[in-house]
């Protein structure tokens, strides 16, 4: 058991925890963060991306532990103050979700990414969004949306 | 104006906000964990089932066997011959045997891991071909599962006439539907017994009948309620958790969760079939199609599932959309130990089109035809006749689709490593040559707003959204009047599945009629003369309100068993995709660069829905082309099976052809499948005009490409 | 879900060593793509993980004056730093390449040469450079060659209570290079053959060839013998065939006939000729 502090979409959060927890479990199990999606468990899928001191990570194969300290953010993060995010606003409006269960994932990627460079190239966009795999949409509305949330 | 408007979908503001919940993130006071102990062995029986040390782990509830199943333990689409768990005998690498319950997911999964059983192998079959000629029995019945025949006209006279004629064999892979959520639900009695449960479906009311068989409860004690689906693609047809969990809740009276990991949903959920497909085809010297005879032979897996409808499906689409005067497919399944293989995305069509597209090619070089040109030739129009008999009358738009892409056809330009090729479906919207009704009805709800009793399940795809549109347009309404209420088997009637692309047509036809009853009631009571709409609900709403259901079933026949004449669809789907392609010559790796997707839809009632069905399909299409292979006890997780990422997405241009179809709601059918079946066949044709060879073999991943230009 | 195990995290490298020294059953944690991957699929069970990446001396993830890289640095920063760019452009080319935003972001270059997996990404431009590593464990340091230390899959010469601490590579002047990976699709995938090289002509002819090809054998390789025999022959010749055609002889030394090299070895020559 070990005591973690770290910020979690801003705020500050406490847990006891086993070691072998991971953060996607913790955040889920114990901080009902439930946007952070298990799709494989391995690190291959990216539906449980979270930002880990502002870089996308995988919370799958993060332990709870190695979020000490740290920054922590979801999807929840972005609409935390009741307005959506324009990157929200733009993936509503150009089709980039269908079924779903990729979208919080796949938007904490693309916050990322416009973090570090406010007009993307659709190379940069495509390369973003890599480490997120996507079944239904094929990607195209999903990058279409990065885009435009970028142009804001 | 609700129809042809890309109206933002219904549930994506609560999925951008983090606040989509799934199955999987349900809980409930004193829900205990499910976990399912599988086989890890093709063909075996089994000796004996220690259960001891996994029952004497703190917090484990129970272990359930065969034994325990109150009702049959048989679940299928046709034929119920899959066993929830097994009862002595192993047919595929994955099989359920037993299942722990505890009082959370890792005392259930490291119990699961001291379940103790012995097995005494058998040998596997593992191939159709061996399946089909050993004298060891899968199943009692023997194992060929069914042989669909279409037989039309004189194949053999034709051939004489032939100017050209091409035999080739094709074979493809089986694919995991990979949709992003694993299968997940909860399940839980209440106070009166009854069983309910929330699960990852794409069809409640067929589950509610299958758990009912399960427990051996009447359907009425039984309520399934779809949660928000992350994908299916048909793997969520069959009965995955729903009958575990159901099984597990009735047995020890509290919620249980069963949910899949990764790892689980890849050794139990039904693949795409892999299939042979012998070809041989005819023109004459302009290009005409003489005849085509075809015999395909299938690896079903260990269990019917959706084999028998995928058997029939390929039979009846094997020509492709063409005009064909003789024709004699001959479609076979066979039970193998391998993964139960049911029902994807195209039900055998991708594979059947990768055989007739790359037919359609080699007949056009053998004969110095364009490939677009022989395509149109041959392309089915306005009074054709189909392979089954069945003369089109209506909406075929395969001539515009084509048409579409004719432009950059003619303007594409051959550089060092690039190749063009061309693929074209067409696809028949619901199911084969069997009545495939869907129902919903419409209330009015006292706060003034009308109820929307959707059975249909929405899976990613949209049919929330769509058949809202279909609604609020025959309604004539604002789109806040609507209040969905749906996938909840208590309160809606049941709309089939979510599969053979027909919610669009099917259910939204069945809307359209609800919408306009209710339209007439609304103006009886006024509605057009100042009366609101909260006016009307308030007096009409309640106990014994009215209810306006819409019904429909679409006018298709039964095909005879021998010649497969009949009419199995009332509407199909056709499409034209050209794709290029860039091969390097030193890796062999292909990379798709750009797509031109043509879609006859009918009407596209939310056009950038469609795009996005499009989009997706393409993507699944180069998985199946160029990535995508499931190897049993060796395809575990998304490490060692790879589907697109958006690095391998290339970019694609969608034309949208609107043939209205008279029986469909505002003339629209449908395109959930018909967007990924051209697309393996393109890239195929694609590879051969970049590199001069031609695979027939999927997937044609570098390692295959390379072994054939090494050959060369 | 993992199995159970404790996870230490020691603040410096003297309190890291002492538990490599007092554990049992341990295992370093660094970036955990590949190691709790394993673990999740029970391939290894240790009962302690100890996580390297908050050790105080490991902090800084590059010394360009001694050419240093911290094993914590990730494949972001070794991908993404202006300093590596310019003086192991190799290593950033095939840092970039790797899995995907996450993974680059997560998984270490420590990590990734102890885990000594055959299709590490790293490790052929890491040979390119000559990569040393010190190796340390309670009370004791050692240098090794790379090129020396991958054994087997999967093994190294790195003992249960050892660590390495720093990884240090040779700048090479006057040399273009070249990294190309093989793969099924184009992002988040694992190399199926990966070639690093660095080159230096001088008129007309190779004044030096440096080749290390990953994915292929046991263990990446350095092609010591082709890159000899190409010392000082014209560049336009056939001596890039023949040194092709040592460079595929070897694998098959290594490796014995494998079904693999119908497609590997004519795609590896066509690469090598491409390069040189």
């Amino acid at each position: 058991m070990q005591k973690i502090c770290f910020q979690l979409n801003g705020e500050k959060a406490e847990a006891e925890i086993e070691d072998y927890l991971t953060l996607l479990e913790v955040l889920r199990d114990r901080f009902s963060i439930l946007s952070v999606k298990e799709g494989c468990g391995i690190g291959e899928c990216g539906a449980c991306t979270v930002l880990l001191n502002e870089r996308p990570v995988y919370a799958c194969l993060t332990l709870a532990v190695k979020a000490d300290g740290c920054d922590v953010k979801t999807t929840e993060y972005l609409s935390k103050d009741g307005t959506l995010h324009p990157l929200q606003e733009a993936f509503v409006k150009s089709g980039a979700v269908q079924c779903g269960y990729c979208t919080p994932g796949m938007l904490m990627s693309a916050y990322a990414l416009l973090q570090e460079e406010k007009t993307p190239t659709e190379e940069m966009i495509r390369e973003g969004i890599s480490g997120n795999l996507c079944r239904c949409t094929g990607y195209i509305q999903i990058m279409e949306a990065v885009k435009d949330a970028s142009q804001i | 104006m609700f129809v042809g408007e890309s109206l933002e979908r219904v549930d994506a503001l609560e999925k951008v906000i983090g606040k989509g919940i799934f199955a999987g993130d349900l809980r409930m006071e004193g829900m205990a964990f499910g976990v399912i102990v599988r086989a890890e062995r093709f063909h075996a029986r089994i000796a004996s089932i220690d259960a001891s040390e996994a029952i004497a782990t703190e917090g484990v509830v129970r272990v359930l066997t065969h034994k325990d199943i109150p009702g049959a333990n048989g679940y299928g689409v046709l034929k119920k011959d899959q066993p929830y768990l097994a009862a002595g005998y192993i047919r595929f690498f994955g099989e359920p045997v037993a299942m722990v319950i505890a009082q959370n997911e890792r005392i259930a999964r490291e119990a699961a891991l001291r379940m103790r059983v012995d097995y005494e192998d058998m040998e596997p079959l593992n191939d159709p071909f061996l399946a089909a000629a050993s004298t060891v029995n899968i199943h009692k019945g023997g194992n060929l599962l069914c042989r669909k025949t279409v037989i039309k006209g004189d194949t053999k006279r034709a051939e004489g006439q032939s100017h050209v004629v091409i035999e080739r064999t094709y074979s493809t892979r089986r694919v995991d539907h990979v949709f992003l959520e694993c299968e997940a639900g909860l399940a839980f009695p209440d106070q009166s017994g009854r069983i309910t449960v929330i699960s990852s479906t794409q069809n409640i009311h067929y589950k509610q009948k299958e758990v009912s068989r399960l427990l051996s409860l009447p359907e009425e004690r039984i309520r399934i309620i779809q949660a928000p689906t992350g994908g299916g693609f048909g793997g969520k047809l069959d009965v995955t958790v729903e009958g575990y969990a159901a099984l597990a809740a009735y047995l020890t009276g509290r919620p249980v969760m069963v949910r899949y990991t990764r790892e689980e949903s890849m050794l139990s959920n039904t693949k795409r079939h892999p299939l042979y497909m012998n070809y041989r085809t005819g023109a004459a010297k302009d290009g005409r199609l003489t005849f085509l005879e075809a015999k395909i032979t299938g690896d079903t897996g260990a269990y019917a599932s959706y084999g028998e409808v995928v058997a029939l499906r390929a039979a009846v689409h094997a020509t492709g959309p063409y005009q064909v005067p003789n024709v004699h497919v001959e479609s076979s399944m066979y039970f193998t130990n391998n993964p139960v293989c049911g029902a994807m995305r195209g039900f055998g069509i991708p594979q059947t089109a990768f055989a007739h597209e790359s037919q359609m090619d080699l007949l056009a070089e053998a004969l110095c035809i364009d490939p677009l040109e022989i395509r149109k030739i041959n392309a089915l129009r306005k009074g054709s006749e189909t392979a089954t008999g069945q003369v089109l009358n209506h909406s075929v738009g395969f001539y515009d689709a084509l048409k579409c892409i004719e432009p950059a056809w003619k303007e594409r330009k051959k550089t060092g490593n690039s190749g063009f090729g061309l693929g074209c479906m067409f696809y028949g919207i619901g199911n084969t040559g069997v009545p495939n009704p869907s129902a919903c009805h419409l209330t009015l709800m006292p706060e003034g707003k009308i109820g929307f009793h959707l059975g249909a399940c929405d899976i990613g795809q949209g049919s929330d959204t769509v058949l809202t549109q279909i609604l609020l347009e025959t309604l004539g309404l604002e789109k806040n009047c609507v209040l969905l209420v749906k996938g909840d088997s208590d309160t809606t009637r049941d709309a089939g599945s979510s599969s053979a692309s027909r919610q669009t047509y099917i259910t939204g036809k069945a809307v359209f009629e609800a919408g306009r009853k209710l339209r007439s009631y609304l103006e009886e009571k006024g509605i057009d003369k100042g009366r609101s709409l909260k006016d009307i609900c308030s007096e009409a709403s309640g106990e014994g309100g009215p209810i306006f259901d819409g019904f429909f079933d679409p006018p298709t026949t039964s095909l005879d068993p021998v010649t497969g004449q009949g009419i199995p669809y009332a509407t199909y789907a056709f499409a034209a995709h050209m794709t290029e392609v860039e091969v390097d010559p030193a890796t062999c790796v292909c990379r798709v660069k750009k797509v031109h997707a043509a879609h006859d839809v009918g009407r596209a009632i939310n056009p950038d829905a469609v795009r996005g069905q499009i989009f997706g399909g393409v993507a699944m299409g180069i998985g199946f082309a160029l990535m995508e292979e499931f190897i049993p006890s060796r395809s575990k997780s998304l490490y060692s099976y790879y589907i697109p990422t958006s690095m391998d997405m290339p970019a694609v241009e969608t034309y949208l052809v609107e043939d209205q179809e008279p029986t469909g709601p505002y003339g629209a059918k449908g395109v959930g499948e018909p967007a990924l079946i051209p697309q393996g066949a393109s890239i195929m044709n694609a590879i051969r005009d970049a590199t001069g060879i031609r695979g027939f073999e999927l997937p044609c991943n570098f390692e295959r490409l390379c072994l054939l230009a090494e050959k060369v | 879900m993992l199995p159970r195990f404790r996870c230490l995290v020691p603040k410096n490298k003297k309190e890291a060593l002492d538990m490599l020294k007092d554990e049992g059953n341990t295992r370093v944690l660094a970036g955990g793509t590949d190691l709790l991957v394993d673990i999740r699929k029970y391939t290894c069970c240790p009962e302690t993980l100890i996580d390297i990446t908050r050790i105080r001396e490991f902090k800084r993830p590059f010394d360009r004056v001694s050419g240093i890289l911290s094993p914590a640095a990730t494949h972001a920063f070794a991908s993404g730093s202006g300093e590596i760019k310019q003086d192991f452009p190799a290593l950033a080319l095939g840092c970039a390449q790797v899995g995907s935003p996450q993974i680059r972001n997560m998984a270490t270059i420590g990590g990734n040469i102890a885990n000594a997996c055959p299709a590490a990404d790293s490790v052929p431009p890491l040979l390119i450079y000559d990569t040393r590593l010190t190796i340390e464990s309670q009370g004791e340091e050692r240098e090794e060659a790379l090129e020396g230390f991958l054994l087997s899959p999967y093994r190294s010469s790195l003992k249960r209570d050892e660590l390495i601490t720093a990884i240090k590579l040779k700048k090479l002047k006057g040399y273009r290079f070249g990294f190309k990976r093989l793969s099924i699709r184009a992002a988040l995938s694992i190399g199926r053959l990966s070639v690093a090289w660095a080159v230096k002509e001088r008129s007309g002819a190779y004044e030096d060839v440096k080749i290390a090809v990953g994915s292929c054998t046991p263990v990446a390789f350095r092609a010591r013998e082709a890159e000899m025999f190409l010392k000082e022959k014209p560049v336009c010749g056939g001596a890039v065939k023949e040194a092709e055609e040592m460079i595929t002889a070897g694998i098959r030394e290594k490796t014995g006939e494998r079904p693999t090299h119908a497609f590997k070895l004519p795609i590896l020559r066509n690469i090598l000729t491409e390069a040189l």
